[in-house]
C-alpha cells in the first residue's frame, strides 16, 4: 500500500485531489469523542460532527470508481479502504477524534492506551469483555497476535503497512508468518488470557500509531484463507461484509454480535452501507449532484463539478475541503549535478513559482502554499517557517535566485530534467509552470515523464535511475501513513532507510539532522522535536515544498453525524457513525 | 552506381510520403469517419463542452480540409510556433514532430531522449545476433548432421522458442541479483557520461533480444549455407582445386548473405519502436516505452511521431540494405 498511498498521492496534484491515500481512522463522533456539533455549510464538517441526529435506520449509499486494494485488514493500503476499514475492524487502538488537525487515539478493543516498559521495547494492552465477531464467536488476544503473524507471510501477505510491525518486533529473522513458520514465539509477541504484550526491538514511543492501522485487526486462525481473506474478512465492528462481488459492489449489514458497550468511538445509525463500485467517475458525481447517492469514497469530486460546487452556493454548502496531513513536493536529487552544489539547489527554490503550481492545481480548493515540508496535523507544522521567501505573491525572487547560481558557479544558469508521471494533464501543465519559472533565471528544464504505473517504483523509485537518467527535479507528493512525523517522513527523506528499489526517498535525502530525529523512535514525538526536523530537512535544500493539498468533498445532505477523517482519510468522511435523516 | 542511389533515394522519399499520409489518415482523419474528433487525442479526453471542443478543433486546424491539414502536416515537419497547454508560443523547430499537450513538451525532444537507448539496444543486440547466427548457421550449414549442426539447431530452436519477458527475468535474476556479475543499473546509462556504465547496462538486453533473432539466422543460414554449398559453381571451384577457406568465404557465404542481409535490415529496422517488451523488462526508456506511454496515455501526437520516426528506420534501414545488396551482388545495380 505504500506505493499505491504514493501513487494516489500523486495523481492527486489536480484539483481533483483524486485518490486519497492514506487511511484508516476512526471517527468524529456522533456522540462519542469528537468535537462539538456544528449545522451543515461549506467547510462545517472539516473540524466538527455536522448535522447531529439520533434517528436510525436506513441505508447508507456509497459510490467508488474502483475496488478497494483488498478488503483484508492487513493487505490494504489505500487511504480510502482504510477508512472502510473502520466501518467491520477494531483495533487494539484507534482514533476518537480525526476531523481538524489534531487527533486523537482512544482504547478500542483494548481497555486502555496500553502499558509500556521505560524504553518503550514492550507494549502491553488488555482486551475488552464481552467482544465477538459477527459469528457470535469471542475475538480473542490470541487472534491479534495471529493477525500480526500475518504480516511477516510476505508471499501470501502482499500489501499493507504490516512492514512497520515486521521492522520493529523482536521476531526471530528466519520467522515467515504462521503458513511456513507457525506461531511467533512468545519472546516476540506474548499472550496471556486476554492480555497481549508486544516486545519490540527497536524502542517505539509512538506505537499505538501503528495499532490504529487495520494490520492489527482481529483475524481468528480457524477463519484465516490466507489470499483469499479479501473476499470474507471476520467482522469485529458494528458492520459485517454480507456480500462482495470484487469491482461491483460491497454491501455491509449490522453485525449483531457487535455491541455499542464495548465500543466508545463508533456509533452506528443506518442498517446497512453499500458500496457501489462504477467505474464511470463522471456518473458518480452526477449521482451526487441528484441525491441518488449520499458520498464518494475513493477520491474528491472531479474538476466539472467541483467548479460547479464551487459557484453554486446550494452546492457549495454541501461541500467540504479539508487539508490532510499530505505535502506536495519537487524532490531535487544531489546526485545530478549540478544539484550537488547546494546552491544550485537553493537557486530553484528561489525562482520556484509556488503561486502558478497552486493555480495549476485547482487554485484555493487544491490546498494552500507550502512555505515547509511538515503539513497541517503533523507535529511540527509552523506556518510562520519560511525559510526561501519566494516574494510577496510567492511567484518567487529571482534576485536571490540569480545569486544563487552564481554562488554555485552557474550564473547564466543550467539544463536539468524535471519528472513527473502521465496521463494526468495536470502534470504536464505543473511542467510547463516550472519550465517557465525556472527558465526566468536561465535554468532549462524538459520533461521526463513515465506512466504512472512505475513512475513511483522504476522511475523515480531507484536512485541508480535517477542519477543516470539524470532527474534532477522530481516531483512527488506525500501523505502520512499515519499523523506523527515518523509516519510522514520516515520513507521520504529518512537517509539510513534508501532502498535500491521502490524507494520512496526519491532524491536520496541524506541529512544526519534528519535521520537522527526519525531513528530516535525511543522518544515520544513533539513539537519541538517535529519541527528540528522539518528545520534540517529544509535547511538541506532538497525537499521542494509546495503545497500542503485539499481535496473538494461532496455530501449528501441527508447525511447525519458527518465528518471528514483528517488524521488518516484524507479528507474522505468518516462513514461509520453516519446517519440518513430520511430513514430510506 | 549514383543512379542506383538516386533511385532508391527518390523511392525512399516516396515511401516516407506515403507513410506521413497514411499515418496522417489513420491518426487524423479516420476519427473524423468515425464522427469523433482527433482533438480528443490530442488532449487525451472529451473537452468539457461543444464551444470547448469547437474552439480546441480551430485551434489544432482540424475544421480545415483534409488536404490541407495533410499539407499543414507535412509542412509544420519543417518547423513551426505551437501554441502550448499554457497559451505560451513554443518554437517547434526541424524536425517538428507536433507537441504533446499532455506532457507540454515538444515530441521531439521526448522522441531526442528516447532515440539513443533504442539506437543502443538495436544496433548492440543485431552485431551480437549477426554474428552468433552467421556462426552457428554457418558451422552447421557446412557440417550437417554433425554434433555442431544438432547442438546448434536445438539450441536455435530453444532460443526461438524463449521469449524476452522469460529469458529477462531469468537473466537478471541470475546475473544481476544472484552471481551479481554485472550491477543492478536499474536502466539506461548514457555512453556519454560512463561507458562502461553504458556497456553493463545494455548488456543483458542485448543477449536476450539477440538470443531470438540469432536463432533465427541461424537457422536461415544454415539452410542458405546448406543450399549453396551444393550448387554446381561450388562444385567448379572446388573442382578447379581452390582451398576450402576461399570456396566457403568468397563463394559460398558470399552468396548465401545476400538474403540474409534482406532480412537483417527489416529486422534492425523494425526494431526501432518496437523493442517494448525488452525496454520493459529492463527499464529502458527508450522509442518503445515511449510508444507504449503514449498509447496508454492516448497521446497521439507522440503515438504519430514514434510512429513516423519507426517508419523513417526501417525505410533507411532498407536504403542501407540496398546499398549493401548492390556491394554483395552488383547485379541489381543493372
Amino acid at each position: 500500500m505504500r506505493f499505491k498511498r504514493k501513487t494516489l498521492a500523486f495523481a492527486s496534484v489536480a484539483v481533483v485531489g483524486a485518490m486519497l491515500l492514506a487511511g484508516c481512522s476512526s471517527n468524529a463522533k456522533s456522540g462519542g469523542g469528537s468535537s462539538s456539533a456544528a449545522t451543515t455549510g461549506f467547510n462545517a464538517a472539516v473540524d466538527k460532527v455536522i448535522n447531529p441526529s439520533s434517528k436510525t435506520g436506513g441505508t447508507l449509499k456509497l459510490l467508488s470508481s474502483s475496488d478497494c486494494d483488498s478488503w483484508d485488514p492487513a493487505r490494504t493500503y489505500y487511504g480510502w479502504c482504510l477508512n472502510m476499514q473502520r466501518v467491520f475492524s477494531r483495533t487494539l487502538v484507534n482514533y476518537s477524534k480525526v476531523n481538524g488537525t489534531k487527533f486523537t487515539l482512544a482504547p478500542d478493543l483494548a481497555t486502555d492506551l496500553g502499558s509500556h516498559n521505560a524504553d518503550y521495547t514492550e507494549w502491553k494492552y488488555t482486551l475488552k469483555d464481552g467482544l465477538k465477531y459477527a459469528d457470535g464467536t469471542d475475538i480473542k488476544a490470541q487472534d491479534i497476535k495471529y493477525a500480526i503473524e500475518r504480516s511477516y507471510a510476505t508471499d501470501v501477505i502482499t500489501g499493507g503497512p504490516g512492514f512497520y510491525f515486521t521492522a520493529i518486533i523482536d521476531a526471530p529473522s528466519s520467522y515467515k508468518g504462521p503458513y511456513k513458520s507457525g506461531d511467533l514465539p512468545s519472546s516476540a509477541i506474548e499472550v496471556s488470557g486476554n492480555t497481549i504484550t508486544f516486545h519490540l526491538k527497536k524502542a517505539f514511543a509512538d506505537f499505538n500509531y501503528l495499532l490504529g492501522l487495520p494490520t492489527s485487526a482481529p483475524v481468528p486462525k480457524a477463519k484465516d484463507t490466507g489470499a483469499n481473506y479479501t473476499k470474507a474478512p471476520a467482522a469485529s465492528g458494528p458492520f459485517q461484509i454480507s456480500s462482495y462481488t470484487p469491482t461491483k459492489s460491497v454491501t455491509f449489514t449490522r453485525n449483531k454480535y457487535w455491541s455499542q458497550s464495548t465500543d466508545s468511538i463508533r456509533k452506528p445509525k443506518v442498517n446497512e452501507i453499500t458500496l457501489t463500485i462504477n467505474s464511470n467517475s463522471d456518473d458518480i458525481d452526477n449521482q451526487l449532484r441528484t441525491g441518488a447517492a449520499d458520498a464518494r469514497m475513493e477520491q474528491a469530486v472531479n474538476p466539472t463539478f467541483q467548479s460547479q460546487i464551487l459557484t453554486q452556493p446550494k452546492l457549495k454548502a454541501n461541500s467540504d475541503n479539508p487539508a490532510g496531513p499530505t505535502t506536495r513536493y519537487t524532490a531535487i536529487a544531489a546526485s545530478v549535478a549540478p544539484f550537488d552544489n547546494i546552491h544550485c539547489r537553493k537557486a530553484v527554490f528561489y525562482a520556484w513559482n509556488k503561486a502558478a503550481g497552486l493555480a495549476i492545481a485547482g487554485g484555493a480548493a487544491a490546498g494552500k502554499i507550502a512555505y515547509s515540508a511538515t503539513p497541517p496535523g503533523i507535529l511540527g507544522y509552523d506556518p510562520s517557517y519560511n525559510p526561501y521567501p519566494s516574494g510577496k505573491d510567492n511567484t518567487g525572487d529571482l534576485t536571490k535566485a540569480k545569486a544563487e547560481l552564481k554562488a554555485c558557479g552557474k550564473p547564466n544558469g543550467f539544463a536539468t530534467k524535471y519528472a513527473y508521471s502521465t496521463p494526468d494533464a495536470t502534470n504536464g501543465k505543473a511542467f510547463a509552470a516550472v519550465k517557465a519559472a525556472l527558465g526566468r533565471v536561465g535554468i532549462t528544464v524538459s520533461a521526463a515523464t513515465s506512466s504512472a504505473s512505475d513512475y513511483y517504483s522504476t522511475f523515480v523509485g531507484s536512485p541508480n535511475n535517477v542519477k543516470n537518467q539524470g532527474l534532477g527535479l522530481i516531483a512527488a507528493g506525500w501523505g502520512a501513513d499515519f499523523p506523527t512525523p515518523y509516519g510522514m517522513f520516515q520513507n521520504i527523506v529518512n537517509g539510513n532507510a534508501i532502498l535500491p528499489q521502490g524507494n520512496s526517498n526519491y532524491a536520496s535525502i541524506n541529512i544526519p539532522e534528519v535521520n537522527k530525529v526519525l531513528d530516535d523512535t525511543g522518544t515520544p514525538s513533539t513539537q519541538q522535536s517535529g519541527e528540528a526536523l522539518n528545520h534540517a530537512l529544509m535547511e538541506g535544500a532538497q525537499f521542494l515544498p509546495t503545497r500542503y493539498a485539499a481535496d473538494l468533498w461532496y455530501r449528501n445532505p441527508r447525511m447525519t453525524n458527518v465528518t471528514s477523517n483528517n488524521a488518516l482519510g484524507f479528507g474522505a468522511y468518516d462513514v461509520v457513525n453516519v446517519g440518513v435523516s430520511d430513514g430510506k | 552506381m549514383i543512379r542506383f542511389i538516386v533511385s532508391r533515394l527518390v523511392g525512399m522519399v516516396l515511401v516516407l510520403i506515403v507513410v506521413s499520409l497514411i499515418t496522417f489518415l489513420i491518426f487524423q482523419a479516420v476519427p473524423l469517419l468515425a464522427k469523433s474528433s482527433p482533438v480528443y487525442y490530442y488532449i487525451g479526453k472529451a473537452p468539457a463542452t461543444p464551444e470547448l471542443l469547437k474552439s480546441l478543433t480551430h485551434r489544432f486546424g482540424f475544421d480545415q480540409p483534409l488536404p490541407v491539414q495533410y499539407w499543414s502536416y507535412l509542412a509544420g515537419f519543417f518547423g513551426k510556433n505551437i501554441t502550448d497547454g499554457t497559451s505560451a508560443a513554443v518554437a517547434c523547430p526541424f524536425p517538428c514532430f507536433g507537441y504533446s499537450f499532455r506532457r507540454n513538451e515538444l515530441v521531439s525532444t521526448l522522441i531526442g531522449q528516447a532515440v539513443p537507448v533504442t539506437i543502443s539496444l538495436a544496433v548492440g543486440a543485431a552485431l551480437l545476433w549477426l554474428v552468433g547466427g552467421l556462426l552457428v548457421g554457418t558451422l552447421s550449414g557446412l557440417k550437417p548432421g554433425s554434433f555442431i549442426d544438432r547442438a546448434g539447431m536445438t539450441g536455435a530452436l530453444a532460443a526461438v522458442s524463449l521469449p524476452i519477458f522469460f529469458t529477462g527475468p531469468v537473466a537478471l535474476l541470475l546475473f544481476v541479483y544472484t552471481l551479481g556479475w554485472l550491477p543492478d543499473n536499474d536502466g539506461y546509462v548514457s555512453i556519454f557520461t560512463d561507458p562502461v556504465g553504458w556497456f553493463t547496462s545494455l548488456l543483458l538486453p542485448w543477449l536476450c533480444l539477440a538470443l531470438l533473432f540469432a536463432a533465427l539466422y541461424a537457422r536461415l543460414t544454415r539452410s542458405n549455407v546448406l543450399e549453396t554449398m551444393n550448387e554446381d559453381y561450388i562444385r567448379t571451384a572446388r573442382a578447379k582445386g581452390l582451398d576450402r577457406r576461399t570456396i566457403v568465404v568468397k563463394h559460398g557465404l558470399r552468396a548465401a548473405l545476400t538474403p540474409i542481409v534482406t532480412i537483417f535490415g527489416i529486422d534492425i529496422g523494425g526494431l526501432i519502436g518496437t523493442t517494448i517488451i525488452t525496454e520493459s523488462v529492463f527499464n529502458l526508456r527508450g522509442l518503445g516505452a515511449l510508444s507504449i506511454q503514449s498509447i496508454r496515455d492516448m497521446d497521439l501526437p507522440v503515438m504519430l511521431g514514434v510512429t513516423v520516426v519507426a517508419a523513417f528506420a526501417l525505410v533507411l534501414a532498407n536504403f542501407i540494405v540496398d546499398l549493401l545488396y548492390a556491394v554483395i551482388d552488383p547485379r541489381v545495380t543493372v
